[in-house]
């Protein structure tokens, strides 16, 4: 089954590019893995055909959040060329078998459970057009009001982020924004 | 007709638009007008502009009418969510006025915006019923409190604490997020009551367990119970005062009620059982846990205390611990009392952070040493200080008193098996008594040391010395006359049936 | 499109195209090397190339922090214009209360602008 096949083929490249992003040494290779990572996830939504949300994967994460990473890398110059200490191995250990347990308790109770039936009741095409007017419906089952507060809550990370990354008259010290 | 529909939807949410507006105006006022002036007057000016557009909106959120349940799925408007509306508003109007004490920053204009959006954020949260809405909005909520933590930008402290917040906020965001998306899987719904509904003849399917843990994390990050506390002494520490007020009371009210929501309303039928030999699996026995750690955690490691914000701190996630009985309890008279104990503890504790940020404005600490000798430094702080700190503890004649009493006799009362939940009661009442002594060691502080050669007199501005001794006896007199608040909140629940 | 063809073959081709267009001189360059110009290491080769002068400082330079406030507000109005494709591809079978509602939208946004203008955000120093 072609679905099958991509599915794994791009579940694999996710896996193999997240484990890069954290083992990378260093900070701009990571980022460099995180594209890949979202570059995966966009494909993902393809196949799932959710064709919009791919394309949103593709502007705001690849084209704006890396991009603004990127830059957050750059600023600090000797980023870069710094290598992080690893964790001692006995933290490391600890981490991956608290993930171990954790991740097999998830996928025991995922595996335990047929989702197809629930998954079947959701019958939306998902167009874009649909998606449209779903956003702006006030009506039950329309998206308007949940829509006004995300314009909220991008003017406050907007001034957020400007205020707090922005060097005052003294220092000129900044945090990462969040968008 | 659809028109009819977005304007019924704005009069709906009329106090949430005046509070937008006004947050807007405080931004560009302070901007363009007050540009030139001094910062104190820049900060009155937002400070009046901001609690002017709360009182407002108060004034408009008593005209409602119930919603149509047909007009959104996604809010409800009734008495109750109204009530809560109108107490994260006073707060953040006394988080306003204490805010006049303390110069912490150049951008007067967008803290105030920021403190209007962070409100904002809450009074949606208290409104959603669903999980989309209720994400977006504790998102709101969330972002606007980072960026006030990291306000005081001189202070290293301060961006730290921001840090540490965004990155925990942000893992607890996607513990929340990832369990929301399973229970979507597993009923193809995101409107709470619909969700409830679906999943009432399968509480136990492991899936939902799952769920139910991973959303419970996510906003048991919220209320700061153990063991997902980390980030609140570090972040109570840091932030600057006024916002770590906001933090501990008004984040704290809509947590709580949306933990509430989330659990009587949407995980009806899921509750599970936390009587003493009678577990099992359901979202009780999970917020027991939650409750014990709190309990235990926060008052052991507030006797190590030496910084008073610190103390507020882990007595903030004690008393978590507390109130998480209360909605184990899940019936009328446990959510009244959940929301009583959450009001008062949200008064005490804007009033408490109100005395530090005078005393640290002017001695530049809040080490307990800053303390010393406060009564004859500055008797009414000091008074204020001792009202707040018993209500905390839970001393009879304050309002902290009827609220424990209150939580104590729902939990003990919920259940007719054995011993019931009389278990946790019992260690609650113990780590009451714990709690009692670090309040003691600092009134102690405050009334009983001699304050050290040349220390100076301590003179808060009037508006907040005012907002604190109003504060004060709004504490004692919940505490008198506890009914005042139960009663409108027992008519308010019988209404909307939470 | 035909029903037969899969709608997501051209995107597999761009991909196909996009991977291999860049590899192929690639290559080429590559095996030129092999046969042409076997690697000589020395200091002057390894050494960065600038215009045949001597290489000075380092190859990462810092970024001013004037582009990360414009990377943010980038992302702002990037997340929304990403709201308001739905918007215009729908628009002719929307009522009017939806436009209000996007005007709304944009409004705030607007005014997000008009502030940071305001601050001298905008303003390069």
């Amino acid at each position: 089954m072609p679905f099958k096949f991509f599915f794994y083929l791009i579940a694999l490249f996710v896996l193999y590019s997240a484990y890069f992003v954290v083992t990378a040494r260093n900070l701009f290779r990571s980022a460099m893995g995180l594209l890949a990572v979202l570059i995966g996830i966009a494909g993902m939504y393809l196949l799932l055909n959710a064709q919009f949300l791919s394309a949103v994967q593709v502007v705001v994460y690849i084209g704006g959040i890396v991009v603004l990473m990127v830059f957050a890398i750059l600023l600090i110059a000797d980023v870069t060329q710094k290598v992080f200490e690893q964790s001692p191995r006995w933290r490391q250990g600890l981490i991956g078998a608290a993930s171990l347990l954790w991740f097999s308790l998830l996928a025991g109770s995922m595996l335990s459970y047929r989702f197809g039936a629930a998954a079947a009741a959701v019958d939306k095409s998902g167009s874009i057009r649909e998606i449209g007017r779903a956003l702006l419906s006030p009506a039950a089952g329309g998206y308007a009001l949940p829509f006004e507060v995300i314009s909220l809550l991008l003017i406050a990370a907007l001034v957020g982020a400007v205020t707090v990354a922005r060097a005052d008259a003294d220092n000129g010290e900044g945090k990462e924004g969040k968008a | 007709m659809n028109t009819v529909n977005y304007l019924g939807l704005l009069r709906l949410l009329a106090p949430e638009t005046v509070l937008t507006i006004t947050g807007l105006i405080v931004l560009f006022f302070d901007a363009g007008v007050m540009r030139r002036q001094s910062i104190p007057r820049r900060q009155q000016v937002a400070a009046f502009l901001l609690s002017a557009g709360a009182m407002l909106a108060i004034g408009w959120s008593r005209h409602y009418s119930l919603a149509d349940p047909n007009s959104t799925s996604m809010l409800v408007i009734d008495p109750l969510t109204q009530l809560m509306k109108q107490v994260i508003l006073f707060l953040t109007i006394f988080t306003a006025l204490v805010s006049l004490e303390s110069k912490f920053t150049p951008h007067v204009g967008e803290y105030f915006a920021l403190l209007a959006l962070a409100t904002l954020g809450m009074m949606f949260l208290v409104s959603s019923v669903d999980l989309l809405m209720l994400f977006v909005s504790l998102e709101l909520t969330s972002l606007s409190l980072y960026i006030l933590t990291a306000f005081q930008k001189d202070k290293l402290e301060s961006s730290e604490a921001a840090l540490k917040y965004f990155l925990l906020g942000g893992v607890s965001a996607a513990f929340l997020l990832f369990g929301m998306s399973w229970v979507y899987g597993l009923t193809g719904e995101t409107n709470l009551i619909r969700i409830a509904g679906q999943l009432r003849d399968r509480a136990t399917d492991p899936v939902l367990l799952a769920a139910m843990v991973m959303m419970l994390i996510g906003l048991g990050f919220k209320i700061a119970a153990a063991p997902f506390h980390l980030w609140a002494p570090d972040v109570y520490q840091g932030a600057p005062t006024p916002s770590a007020a906001l933090i501990a009371s008004g984040s704290k009210v809509a947590g709580f009620f949306v933990l509430a929501r989330m659990t009587l309303a949407g995980l009806a039928g899921a509750e599970g059982s936390g009587v003493w030999n009678g577990f099992a699996p359901g979202w009780v026995p999970v917020l027991a846990v939650l409750a014990v750690l709190s309990m235990t955690l926060g008052n052991l490691a507030a006797i190590a205390q030496t910084r008073v914000k610190r103390l507020l701190a882990y007595s903030a996630i004690a008393h978590a611990g507390y109130m998480l009985p209360a909605l184990m309890a899940h019936n009328t008279m446990g959510t009244i009392a959940l929301l009583y104990y959450v009001t008062t503890y949200a008064l005490t504790m804007v009033g408490a952070f109100g005395v530090v940020a005078v005393v640290e404005q002017q001695t530049g600490s809040d080490a307990y040493d800053a303390f010393t000798g406060l009564s004859r430094r500055s008797p009414a702080l000091a008074v204020c200080l001792l009202v707040f700190l018993l209500s905390l503890a839970g001393l009879p004649p304050f309002a902290g008193f009827f609220a424990k009493f209150y939580v104590f006799t729902a939990a003990a009362s919920a259940s007719t098996r054995s011993l019931g939940l009389l278990w946790l009661v019992i260690l609650a009442l113990a780590m009451s008594v714990v709690s009692l002594y670090y309040y003691l060691q600092l009134l102690k502080q405050a009334f009983a040391v001699d304050p050290p050669a040349g220390a100076k007199i301590i003179r808060p501005l009037p508006a907040t010395l005012f907002t604190l001794v109003f504060l004060a006896l709004l504490v004692l007199l919940l505490g008198a006359l506890p009914h005042l608040l139960v009663n409108k909140l027992q008519a308010a629940l019988v209404v909307s049936g939470l | 499109m035909s029903t037969e063809q899969h709608p997501y073959i051209f995107l597999a081709v761009f991909l196909a195209v996009a991977v291999v267009f860049p590899l192929i001189p690639i290559a080429l360059a590559w095996l030129w090397a092999q046969t042409f110009s076997p690697a000589k290491p020395g200091p002057d080769k390894n050494s960065t190339y600038e215009c045949g002068l001597v290489s000075r400082g380092e190859v990462w330079i810092r970024f001013r922090p004037e582009y990360y406030l414009y990377a943010i507000l980038f992302l702002v109005f990037d997340v929304e214009t990403i709201f308001l494709l739905p918007f215009a591809v729908a628009f002719l079978k929307l009522p009017v209360g939806a436009c209000v509602a996007m005007m709304g939208f944009l409004l705030l946004l607007l005014e997000g602008l008009l502030w940071a203008w305001q601050k001298g955000v905008l303003h390069w120093k």
